[in-house]
């Protein structure tokens, strides 16, 4: 006689031995753990692993792995609060963010800023960005200790940070074949930005490697927006920094740092003027167009506006958007 | 100095907004306004300070977010207090200065004042300006800045 066994919300068999019969059918006999164990309360995330099912809103999701922070090309530490998943009803992958708190003071340049990183501020602008094409789609849910968890749909393709320095070998040809196309991008980003800032919330961590370019459809799509902060007089001013630092490594086909210069252009080196350099980070160049004259100069005025040389300073998002919708390269 | 280009009147008077939080900058535009109007007819004050209340993700509680909210509005009302006797002991009557703490959460603290001062119908805002660096004032911005730049209709007065 065959034992019934109930499914869960997701159509899923119960049970260790269905669920190892689903894992099965999606993945093929090796990849079948040899016991499951189903994780409901997921506040202890350090010790969910890979082979693991976590089993959230009736839903169950295969743990794979951690993902890792992979800061501007570099592995970092595993995000242990962070798996990557398998949606055993639907087959797909899926980025599954844990609740991890935690408050830290970050150093920009030589000032200090409280940063906090919120599971509950990345669920609320899920919420906010659901079907805009210009950041991660996801939900959240809570588990049976009443965790916010964070389901992210996976996407397939690679950083903006990755696609630049792919591209930019020679920087004349990449600005002028390659870089009118990520330009263009980049204002949608800009745009997406606008959007969140219109609602009254910020990115809080905009850096080059939280842009993934999605492989099917090409679409720029900001990740990773779990980060706050709290500045009252210019609410959104580190997101601003954030996209001038951005546009300037697109616009550089990678950043371009007084070091380098003194190694590979003295001559340049030895002509630059504070004036010519980022406002708080003092070894980038953000004066583009003394390295790259052929550099459209309504562009450089904008970049220039991230310059220790800046009269005026960017206070919202869209007089950005404004002077970049100017530019013609 | 910022002139606008009509002065409004409240019942007669002068009415000046004075923006202020705990800093030494904002102490010196309350020792100004107390200098330069102190005793003379025709003026009232409001001292206003803006309490920029985190969004809720700062906090791990409610409990937490409320005490946040009660230590600072206390905080407030003590230096709110010392600024309305700075202005009494200088001539102002009584009646001529009020103070006002307006809780915000995640607004911007310029937009603020500005939204106060158009309620109001203040003739004059008064601001102190603190020593930010160019690159603080980047990152974190300056209210005084702001409001040179986006007020309208009034004076604006900011306090070295």
């Amino acid at each position: 006689m065959t034992k019934t066994v109930p499914a869960a919300a997701d159509g899923v068999p119960a049970g260790a031995e269905a669920l190892k019969t689903r894992i099965r059918e999606l993945l093929g006999d090796t990849r079948v753990p040899e016991t499951i164990r189903v994780v409901r309360d997921t506040s202890n995330f350090l010790n969910i692993e890979h082979g693991d099912v976590i089993l959230l809103s009736g839903r169950h999701y295969l743990v794979r792995g951690n993902e890792r922070e992979g800061r501007f090309g570099l592995d970092e530490e595993p995000k242990f609060w962070v798996k990557r998943a398998i949606d055993l009803a639907s087959g797909d992958v899926k980025i599954i963010k844990l609740c991890f708190t935690e408050n830290f003071t970050f150093s920009v340049g030589d000032m200090a800023f409280d940063f906090f990183r919120s599971p509950g501020k990345e669920a609320r602008l899920l919420d906010r960005v659901r079907g805009h094409t210009g950041f991660m789609q996801g939900f959240s849910v809570r588990d049976t200790a009443d965790n916010v968890v964070r389901i992210i749909e996976f996407i397939h393709g690679e950083t903006l940070h990755q696609r630049v320095i792919s591209l930019a070998e020679n920087h004349e040809r990449y600005y002028r074949e390659s870089f009118p196309e990520i330009f263009r991008n980049f204002q949608g980003l800009v745009e997406a930005i606008l959007f969140l800032h219109r609602a009254g919330e910020k990115h809080g961590d905009i850096r080059r490697d939280h842009v993934l370019i999605e492989r099917e459809t090409g679409l720029y799509r900001w990740i990773d927006f779990d980060f706050n902060f709290h500045s009252p007089s210019n609410p959104f001013g580190y997101d601003l920094f954030g996209l001038g630092n951005v546009l300037a490594f697109l616009a550089g086909g990678g950043d371009l740092l007084v070091n380098d210069l003194r190694r590979d252009r003295p001559e340049l080196c030895e002509s630059l003027v504070p004036g010519d350099l980022n406002i708080v980070f003092r070894n980038r160049v953000v004066n583009l167009r003394k390295a790259y004259p052929y550099l459209s100069e309504d562009l450089n005025n904008v970049l220039l506006r991230f310059s220790r040389a800046a009269e005026v300073y960017y206070e919202r998002t869209d007089e950005l958007l404004e002077d970049l919708s100017a530019v013609v390269l | 100095m910022k002139t606008g280009s009509k002065e409004r009147r409240d019942g007669g008077d002068r009415h000046l907004l004075v923006a202020v939080d705990q800093s030494a900058s904002s102490e010196k535009a309350v020792f100004y306004v107390a200098d330069f109007l102190g005793g003379l007819s025709g003026f009232r004050v409001t001292l206003l300070h803006i309490l920029a209340v985190p969004q809720e993700d700062i906090f791990a509680t409610e409990a937490e977010s409320a005490s946040w909210r009660r230590e600072h509005e206390e905080e407030a009302r003590r230096f709110l207090g010392r600024y309305r006797l700075i202005l009494t002991e200088s001539g102002f009557s009584e009646e001529r200065v009020a103070t006002r703490v307006l809780a915000r959460e995640g607004a911007t603290v310029s937009d603020v004042i500005l939204e106060e001062h158009r309620k109001l119908g203040s003739c004059t805002i008064v601001l102190g300006r603190g020593g930010k660096s160019r690159k603080e004032e980047f990152l974190f911005g300056s209210v005084s800045n702001r409001i040179v730049h986006q007020a309208q209709g009034c004076s604006v007065w900011i306090i070295e």
